[in-house]
């Protein structure tokens, strides 16, 4: 296949790529994004999840890699080696009114088993090719 | 999401039904969408930037994305290039099918199927993240039991 045709397929990925993370805030708004301009996403609804913590009373922090954002819903517990996905209203003072929660607990177990997964795959792939200096070839 | 052990049943299952001979390449492309796009995942163990992470990878999870992703690893592979991509592809398109049974409150995010056209999100949500192990339990069954039904049948036909 021409060289030229890869390079097409290449360029039309990076821009799928960066299509994907300047547009998404119109329509999937992240706690970032939300972090960065809290009033331009007032009263918008979301679904998050992930891991928690500071627990409180009334509230609770959402963890999302470097951000966390502060979560109003009473009396919530710590998920069981899960997570917890909830669905809130962000607020322009910078925090996120939640009106339902879920918990997925034990939903770390997923992580283990992917990674026997891929020992798996890597299992039944090297069975029909092996590496050469030109590519995959037939084992 | 299913876990990749599920994604993998699939592809093998798929392999199976239609008697691909290469079904690594399915295999491959029932892992696919997720390889790049999960390295996310690790921000449960190392602090990163996920939203750029998770929005900049995302169209590797898209069917729009696939399509490009299998026809750039045909160069990989010394074999036939249409059947390349067309294995790898078909693995794929079955692991976006298969993230569209995991049921979300409001919105499946990873089910954008017409991205870059339409921001709508789709699927058909049957069980919740962590009843993973239902999928996996029901996809290891089916294996289980079509595989010797249709390599029995095939034997068949062939001594007939």
């Amino acid at each position: 296949m021409n060289k030229i045709f890869y390079m097409i397929a290449a360029i039309a990925l990076i821009a799928l790529m960066y299509y994907s993370y300047e547009y998404h805030d119109r329509y999937y708004p992240s706690v970032t994004d939300f972090l960065k301009d809290p009033a331009r996403f007032d009263g918008r609804i979301t679904e998050q999840h992930g891991p928690i913590g500071n627990i409180t009373n009334e509230s609770f922090a959402a963890f999302f890699g470097e951000d966390s954002v502060l979560v109003k819903y009473s009396h919530i517990e710590k998920p069981k080696y899960g997570f917890l996905t909830f669905v809130g209203y962000y607020k322009k003072e910078g925090y996120i009114e939640a009106k339902e929660i879920r918990y997925n607990n034990y939903n770390n177990g997923k992580y283990i088993f992917s990674v026997v997964g891929l020992i798996i795959f890597l299992f039944i792939f090297f069975r029909e090719w092996k590496i050469t200096s030109g590519g995959f070839e037939d084992a | 999401m299913p876990d990749w052990i599920s994604h993998i049943l699939l592809g093998l299952i798929i392999a199976e039904v239609f008697n691909i001979r290469k079904k690594s390449l399915v295999v491959l492309g029932s892992i696919l969408p997720d390889i790049i796009l999960k390295i996310y995942a690790l921000s449960i163990i190392i602090p990163m930037k996920i939203n750029f992470l998770f929005w900049f990878l995302y169209p590797l999870h898209t069917i729009a994305g696939i399509v490009i992703l299998s026809f750039l690893l045909t160069i990989a592979f010394k074999y036939d290039a249409k059947k390349t991509f067309g294995l790898i592809f078909i693995g794929a398109v079955f692991h976006i099918l298969l993230d569209g049974t995991t049921k979300f409150m409001l919105y499946n995010i990873q089910g954008l199927f017409l991205f870059p056209f339409s921001w709508k999100y789709y699927g058909i949500g049957i069980f919740y993240p962590e009843q993973y192990w239902i999928v996996m339990v029901l996809l290891f069954g089916i294996y289980v039991i079509l595989r010797p039904i249709l390599r029995m049948y095939r034997r068949n036909n062939q001594a007939k």
